[in-house]
This record gives structure tokens, sequence and C-alpha cells, in this order.
């Protein structure tokens, strides 16, 4: 085991090289860069070239790519992620303001996808075809398709149209001020988790009904076994060892996931802060928070694979 | 039909509903640089008035805006101190005034620092931190005295060299970087001397009362000497009105009284919190919902919030304040020195082809009024009922079109010509060059409308590589010198159309120079015939710019522009 995780380990290096690259050289393409956003200005034609030029020359931004790319990725090694471009402020410090913000929500989402999500999927596989079924199904392809930024905006529509009421603003951390914490992000939460629940209902369902149709359910139940003794104790375990796994694995996306929501709720969390980086060229931001998504991805596959090898013990890792 | 196959279309039906109701987000709209109003600095500085858009065409949802708030309490209330007021706003992302073009940063900017010379919600010009000001030889010299005794946050004395130093810091005499917006100084100003510490004479090549109007901008801060901009960057070093109480970036900043501040009795407010809203509906339901007092921004309400707010105007509750963008290159920049577009006659046909109404409906909502070289109806425009009866603006279109195609059929081109249309791909002018591809192609004009970042953009449009392009182009100062200084002499810093024409070029001269408000206007109308005779760009429709604000709100004006009444320090509560 220890060996499978030394090679996932240094696997993932090349990886990760290849990512950061991707990433660095992907913004140097665009055109513009931050000096440029900063003294142009939405009209245009109101910087001097020459200003441009030396702001450029202080920002480190005229230095050849090669050392800006290691300079740049020996300090997030090391934990520096450097100053933002656009504000000087310590990008570090910008992204723990935030990213507790943005933890909350997504971890909220997901949770919440996973205790109603589960529980409708093994309803629905159960109940097949009958329509408890149809509903819940029905429900999760419309959780799929309805994009979560939809229901935000309606929630606001219908909450100041018809309550004269929206959800707080503001910065208002669970340590600080917990109820308004709640109010605040149970609506994000619950919109992302409503997504969350449609993917986990879809895939418990198929695992379970996948199972249930496996010759020991079928010896388990000539064996005159409860039937919900089949259920919970011969069907669900193996049914779940995927649904675990892609637990793990969505944990990635419902960090990426939370841009749009942040921007409706007004939650300052880190999709916020990267798309105002991306629009104003902040290379240090937008190379730091795609850092942390890419090592997140890594470590969250590692740890799904690890998981998954440890709930089938048919799998082993040598 | 089988159970089967009905349980499949009724599938297919949810899902149908559910992608077509899958639109995308609303985006906060991008803040386009509004203009100021000016007045010629004559001794007694003449208030300005500001437009009120009546009479507008008959164009969907004209508004009846009111330029000033209407008080529920009596006439006679006197400012009551305390309290705190929200308003709505960016995150700041620099202090440093002179340099950065946001006007999200400009807007906190200015409640942490004094101008010498300022116009208090875009109404008039005042001394701000001079008592008083005199010119002499025949304007070439300007003598500010400043107030005694106005210090910094920091307890340090404000003087005369440090007035001197943030102008010198704006024209980029400091570090070599030029303010973007009040860098036009260096125009002017050839030279400052400080012969006291309350004395600061400023001597300019020609009389200027642009001068006066860019030193009023929020961008022309006044600064302690040595300040350089990474300390500006991250903290405001100012006088004004307003401290830093709290910033959370991304999410609000908290300003408090400054308790030495010069001006007696003011601020009225304990404190004034700046809240981030990113997106438009959040912000609109925050303000709706009364968690922001104050709503003030760069652009145009839409029709659905306005709905909402015209409820709460009638009920007496909130105020709504509407102005004129001053937004004057606005529809279709033309590259004069092209092969088909040097030619005048073409030109003239695109300008009559384009459909104002249609313009201002479709890309404002129908909030926009026509404009020549400035809004109609604005104090540097022409009346809107003199402007609706000229060739181009007036409806129904048949008239202009019918002669639109005989123009081209004169200059050649009976046939039609294809062309580039260049468009930004933000700030709506993908809905300007739609509307403007559509008016054109009415007389033959086939465009194809290539949408381009703006940093690729704009180099492009400076070197003259392009046809056409269908947008805008904003101003800061809201004088006209900067829209015939920079756009439309021989050689301007932003002449994005290689126009050149030595009658411009002298009537620029003229005006520049003229401390007489009314000679002034007299030769901007001259300028302005010139313009829509020559018509480097074809003009478009000016969209308004709202604010509201709840009626407890006092002492706030809602003036010209969003970059002059942003200091707030005449802010109270009535409950």
């Amino acid at each position: 085991m220890r060996n499978y995780i030394a090679r996932r380990v240094l696997l993932s290096i090349p990886t990760l090289i290849g990512a950061t690259l991707l990433c660095f050289l992907i913004l140097r393409v665009i055109p513009g860069d931050v000096a440029e956003m900063i003294l142009e200005g939405e009209g245009g034609g109101l910087a001097q070239p020459r200003s441009v030029e030396i702001l450029r020359e202080e920002l480190g931004l005229n230095r050849p790519l090669h050392v800006q790319y290691l300079t740049w990725v020996w300090n997030s090694i090391r934990g520096d992620f450097g100053t933002s471009l656009q504000t000087g402020r310590s990008v570090g410090g910008e992204f723990a303001l935030r990213l507790p913000l943005t933890i909350e929500i997504a971890l909220g989402g997901l949770f919440l996808g996973v205790i109603t999500g589960i529980p409708l999927g093994i309803l629905s596989a159960i109940k097949q075809d009958s329509w408890i079924d149809y509903v819940g199904r029905v429900m999760a392809i419309l959780f799929l398709s309805i994009p979560g930024f939809w229901i935000g905006v309606l929630v606001l529509l219908i909450g100041v149209r018809s309550f004269n009421w929206m959800p707080p603003i503001g910065y208002n951390p669970i340590w600080a001020n917990p109820i308004t914490n709640i109010l605040q992000f149970m609506w994000p939460i619950l919109i992302l988790g409503l997504h969350q629940t449609a993917i986990k209902a879809r895939l418990t369902r198929s695992q379970m009904l996948e199972v249930m149709r496996e010759d020991y359910i079928r010896t388990a139940r000539a064996k005159g076994l409860a039937e919900h003794v089949v259920i919970w104790r011969h069907t669900l375990k193996n049914a779940l060892i995927p649904v675990v796994t892609i637990v793990f694995i969505q944990l990635g996306h419902v960090f990426a996931g939370t841009v749009i929501l942040e921007a409706v709720f007004n939650v300052s969390g880190m999709g916020t802060l990267f798309i105002e980086a991306i629009r104003f060229r902040d290379y240090t931001i937008v190379q730091g928070y795609l850092f942390i998504i890419a090592v997140s991805f890594l470590v969250f596959n590692i740890i799904a694979d690890l998981v998954y090898g440890w709930l089938d013990p048919r799998i082993s890792y040598s | 039909m089988s159970w089967r196959a009905l349980r499949f279309m009724v599938i297919m039906g949810l899902l149908a509903v559910a992608a077509a109701c899958g639109q995308g987000a609303t985006t906060a709209p991008t803040p386009t640089a509004t203009a100021t109003l000016t007045t010629a600095p004559s001794p007694t500085p003449t208030a300005a008035v500001v437009a009120t858009p009546t009479g507008a065409p008959k164009v969907a949802a004209t508004p009846t805006p009111t330029a000033t708030p209407v008080p529920t309490a009596t006439p006679t209330a006197q400012p009551s101190k305390g309290g705190e007021l929200v308003q709505s706003g960016s995150s700041v992302s620099s202090y440093d005034a002179h340099n950065t073009s946001s006007v999200a940063d400009l807007g906190t900017s200015a409640k942490h620092y004094n101008n010498l010379i300022w116009n208090p919600g875009g109404q008039r010009l005042e001394c701000d931190l001079c008592q008083s000001y005199e010119f002499k030889d025949d304007g070439k010299t300007m003598i500010f005295h400043l107030v005694p005794g106005v210090k910094f946050h920091d307890g340090r004395a404000l003087t005369s060299k440090d007035v001197v130093y943030s102008l010198n810091k704006m024209m980029g005499l400091v570090d070599g970087v030029v303010s973007p917006r009040s860098g036009l100084l260096k125009e002017y100003i050839t030279k400052m001397e400080t012969p006291d510490d309350l004395t600061v004479i400023i001597y300019v090549q020609r009389p200027a009362p642009a001068a006066f109007a860019i030193m009023a901008h929020n961008s022309s801060a006044i600064v302690p000497e040595g300040a350089t901009r990474q300390q500006l960057k991250e903290k405001p070093l100012g006088s004004g009105p307003y401290v830093v109480g709290e910033s959370i970036p991304g999410a609000h900043t908290l300003v408090k009284r400054n308790p030495n501040y010069f001006k007696p009795g003011l601020p009225y407010l304990d404190s004034l919190r700046i809240v981030t809203i990113t997106d438009t509906n959040a912000s609109n339901a925050a303000f709706l919902t009364e968690k922001v007092h104050i709503r003030t921004g760069a652009g145009a309400y839409s029709s659905d919030f306005l709905a909402q707010l015209e409820k709460l105007v009638s009920q007496g509750k909130v105020v709504h304040g509407v102005r004129i963008g001053l937004t004057p290159f606005q529809g279709i920049l033309v590259n004069t020195q092209h092969t088909i577009f040097k030619n005048p006659d073409v030109r003239r046909a695109m300008h009559l082809a384009l459909d104002r109404q249609a313009y201002a409906a479709i890309v404002s909502d129908g909030r926009a009024i026509p404009i020549t070289l400035f809004g109609a109806g604005t104090p540097w425009g022409r009346p809107l009922e003199e402007v609706m009866k000229l060739p181009g603006y007036r409806q129904p279109k048949d008239q202009d079109i019918a002669e639109a195609k005989r123009l081209m059929t004169v200059a050649g081109y009976s046939q039609g010509i294809d062309v580039i249309l260049e468009a930004r791909n933000s700030g709506g002018d993908d809905k300007i060059s739609s509307v403007v591809a559509a008016d054109l192609a009415k007389i033959n004009i086939r465009t194809t409308i290539k949408l381009s970042d703006q940093t690729v953009l704009y180099p492009r449009l400076a070197k003259l590589d392009y046809a056409i392009y269908g947008g805008r182009q904003g101003w800061n100062t809201g004088d006209p010198d900067e829209i015939l200084g920079s756009y439309l002499i021989t050689g301007g810093s932003r002449n994005w159309t290689g126009y050149s024409s030595p009658e411009m070029d002298a009537l620029f001269l003229a005006e520049s120079s003229e401390l007489d408000l009314a000679k002034r206007k007299q030769l901007i109308l001259q300028a302005e015939a010139i313009y829509l005779r020559d018509l480097p760009v074809v003009p478009g429709a000016d969209p308004f710019q709202d604010s509201g604000w709840w009626s407890y709100v006092r002492g706030f004006e809602s003036g010209i522009s969003i970059n002059l009444e942003q200091r707030m320090e005449t802010l109270w509560r009535s409950q």
C-alpha cells in the first residue's frame, strides 16, 4: 500500500507540472495584461504606453517566461503564492479569507447531496418502476438539467417580489456570525445540493439495480433472508462502493462549481475572486487558484482510489 | 400510444423545458466612464445645470427624471449627526486615485481624499482645499490660496508642496507614470510655484477652463509629498472626510468619520459601508430590500428593476435620480483614411441610415438620448427638439434612407459594399454593433461583425487598422477640451478615426482658452457643426445613468457623473 501511494504521488508530479505549465501559458496567450487593465480602463486609450511599460516592469512581467514560471512554481511549492498584481495584497491572505466560504458551500452542497441523493437512489431502486421511482428519476433529471444560477436568480426574484426579502449580504463567516452565515449560505448550499442529489441518486439507483441482479442476492433471497437484510447488508454495501469513490472525485468539481452561485448570492469566495482575477489578468491569483484546484483533484483522486481499494477487498494495491 | 412511449415523451418534454429555461446568467454591467459637467472658472462660478431629458422622442419607457432629490422632510431640516449608511459598490483594488482607471476604486477613494477644486454632486465648481483663487496674465496664471490647518489622516499638515507634488505625480513628472484620467493636466500646466505653505501658483500655456474640470475629478486627489504608488495602492493617504475603518476584500469597506476633518461639522455620518455586490440581480434585490441605502452606478437600470423602483418612488420611500451619461462617442467610429470611408458621402449615408430610436430601444432598453457631439439637452449639447429635426435623427426614416441610398450611388457604391464591423466583446458593444449592422444593411452596406477583446482591438484602432467600429469611447472630465483635444484634433491622443480638419483644430484652440461660458458654448456649437458635416463618428444615443437612494438619505446629490458624487461628506440620515 505504501508503495502504491508513493507511486501515485510520484506520478502526480508530471501531471502537476503539465497542469501548471498549461495554466501559465494560457494566461500569457490571452491578450492584454494587468498593467493595461489597471491603466487603460473601459473607454480605452487612457494610458500612455510608457506608463504601461513602467508598470509592467515593476510587476515583473518583462522577465523571461521561463524565469517567471520557475519562480512561481518554486514559491508555490513552499506555500508562497506571491502578491496580487492588481492589488498588491498577499495571494495567500486572499485565499485564507475566501477559501473557508467556498469550502462551506462546496462541502455543504456535497453533504446535502449525499444525505438526500443516496436514500433517494435506494428508494428508486427498491421501488423500481413504481410512481416513487418515476418521481425520483424525474426530479433527478430536473435537478441535473436546470442550471443552479437560474434557481438562484429565481430565489432572489421571488424573495424580493413576494416577501420583500433577500438573503443577508456581506462577509459572514460561520465562526463570527453563525446565524447570519446559515441564512446567507443555506441557499447556495441548497441549490448546489440539488445538483449533487441528482448525481448521487442516479448513480446509487443504477448501482443498486446492478447488484440486485447478482446471483448472490438471488441466493440470499432464496435462503429466506428478510428483504431488508438483503437490501441493507448485502446489496447496499456493494452498490455504494463506486458511489463513495464518486463522492471524493466530486469534491474537486464542487469547489470549482461554486463560482456563479457565489456571484448570485454575493458570497465573497474563491469563485468571485477567480472571475475578477481573470478579468484583470491577475496572473498570480489565477495561477494560485488553479494550482490549488489541480492539487485538490490529484489528492482527491488518490484518496478515491485508496478508499475504493479499502471498501472492495477484491482490489489490492501492491 | 403505449405507456412507455408516453413516459418517454413526458421526460423529453420536461428536459426541453428545463433546457429552454437555462439561459445565461445576467452579468453585472460593465461601468463606463461618464462625463463630468464643468463650468468655466469665472470669478463667480455659475452652477451647472443638469439636463433632464424631457421631450424625448417616442421611445419605450421614457423616464421623467429628477436630477436632484425631492426631500420629504421640511426644506429647512437640519442635518443630524450620527448613524451609518450602506452604499453598493465594488471591492477596492487600489487607493491610488491617480493611477487607477477603475470607477469603483475612484468612488471609494473619493471618501478619503480632497482635491484642490471639486465639483460636489456635479452641480458646481467650488474650492475644496483652496479657500479662494484668482487669475492673472489673462488667465495664464492661477493662484490658489489654501485653507489653513488642513491635516492628512496621519496628522501631518497639508501644504502647498503636497499640492504641487500631487499634480506633478498626475502628470507623470514624479515616476514617469502618467495618470490615465488626470494626466491631461500636462497639456496645460507649464510650471508651478509654492511661495509659501498656503499658496500654489500654476502657470498654464493658455487660459484653461478644462484644467478646473480635471482638478475636480476624483482622480485628482491631493496626497502627501513623497507618497509612492505602492504606498497609495495599499492604503489611502488623504485628508478627506472619512478614514478606513475596515476593509474586507470582495465583501465590504467600512469608512469612518475623520474626527479632524477641516470642514466644520462634516461629515455627518459616523460611518459609511460600501458593500461589494458584483451581480446586478443581487444589487437590485439588496436595494429594494433596504440592505443597501444608496445605489449609484455608471449605467441604466433595467426596465424590470425600474418598475419595482417606481413603485417605491410613488410611495415616497425612494428617490430616483437620472442623468445623461455623457458618453459622446457611441455609435460608429469610422476610419476616415480607409479607401471607402474617406468619402464623406459614404459617412453621411451611414449617418442617415442609423435609426437612433431603435438604437436606444435595443442598446439601452429605450432609456437613452440621441447624441450629436454631446447629448441632446445636456449643457454642451443642442436642445432635443432641435436635434430631432436634423437629418439622420428625424422619424420616420424613409426620407433619410432614400437620401442615404442616393449618396451611396453618387459615391459609386450602388451595388453596395462588404465591410468588417469591429466591436468589443464586452461592455454591450455587441448590441451596438448588431443595431449598426442591421441599419447599414438597409443601404447595402453588408457587414461582418468581428468581436475582439479590447486589449487586441484598441491598439488596432489606434493604428487605424480597421474600417468601422461599432462601440463607444468614454471620457472622464466632461469638459469639451477632452473630446475635441483627444478625439478630434489632428494627431489627438485618442484620435482613432484619423480625422484632420484645420477648422476643427483652430476651433479647439479658441474654445480651450475661452473663459466666458456663453462664448465658449458658441465655439463648441461651431465645432459640432463641423463634426456633423465631416462625421468621423456616426453618433448613436447616450444612455441614462441612474441613481437610487432611500428617502431618509439626505445630502446626496445625483450630479452629472459618477466621478463626482462619491465623497459623500454631506450625507446624513433623517431617521
